[in-house]
């Protein structure tokens, strides 16, 4: 099952994200994950996704979905060190244009400033 | 051939999220027994997993009644694994040249990629779609 721990960093809120983010399972989670950070007033949102272990179109699709709602709250949700077979599914799927993604955490958070 | 067993040329699911589990398993002995890299294995356990979900959720729309059937060849170099369900088919999504901001509608995207094609076949007895992968086999 997959588990998101919530920390920040001054502004930023960073999930971190173990497990699959597959279908019934992590997507679900950071879909709540998500929505609570944004009900709490988080509009800087990097989702570190080193201890993502697989994921499925069902979590690409989740990604985009927490994207769109970051951004209608007047927020910017980026990523946090994807592995390559995610990258190759965010290039697949075209939405590498779309995603900010960063290879360090300091960077990430620097981005928002 | 795994362990001694002969992995199973078609098996049977139910029409439900976790058979998606299930599915991976076998596939895993399908490329296991064809001696599949693990890039290999990786792209089309992915390609199975994408296809039953498609087949779960809009062939059957979880239907307790309706079934998901894999089955696999060797074929002239090439690998077959056909994904078939009850439901009444679909068209492919047109080739967009931009990303999609859409949550869903990804999976045959994926599937195209990942593998060395597939096909749509509309099945007669018993009704159904079946959606079968392909994935050439290195010498």
């Amino acid at each position: 099952m997959a588990k998101i721990d919530t920390r920040y960093d001054g502004e930023v809120t960073i999930l971190d994200i173990t497990g699959r983010l597959t279908i019934g399972d992590g997507d679900v989670v950071l879909r709540e994950n998500v929505r609570r950070a944004l009900s709490d007033g988080s509009k800087n949102i990097v989702l570190n996704l080193e201890q993502v272990t697989s994921v499925d179109s069902s979590g690409i699709g989740e990604m985009v979905a927490s994207y769109t709602a970051t951004s209608q709250q007047g927020g910017k949700l980026k990523l946090l060190k994807p592995s390559m077979k995610t990258r190759d599914l965010l290039t697949i799927t075209r939405l590498i244009t779309i995603f900010e993604v960063f290879d360090t955490e300091a960077e990430a958070v620097e981005s928002y400033s | 051939m795994r362990g001694g067993q002969v992995v199973p040329e078609a098996v049977e699911l139910p029409s439900e999220v976790a058979s998606v589990a299930a599915a991976e398993a076998w596939v895993a002995e399908v490329c296991e027994a064809c001696g599949l890299g693990e890039g290999e294995q990786y792209r089309l356990g992915l390609a199975v997993h994408e296809a039953v979900v498609n087949a779960v959720l809009h062939g059957n729309r979880q239907d307790p009644a309706k079934r998901v059937r894999l089955s696999w060849e060797r074929r002239a170099g090439r690998l077959y694994v056909t994904v078939g369900d009850e439901g009444e088919g679909f068209t492919p999504p047109e080739p967009s040249d931009g990303p999609s901001l859409k949550p869903s509608g990804r999976g045959l995207v994926m599937i195209d990629r990942l593998t060395d094609g597939y096909q749509i076949v509309r099945r007669d007895d018993p009704p159904g779609t079946d959606l079968a992968l392909v994935l050439k086999l290195i010498k």
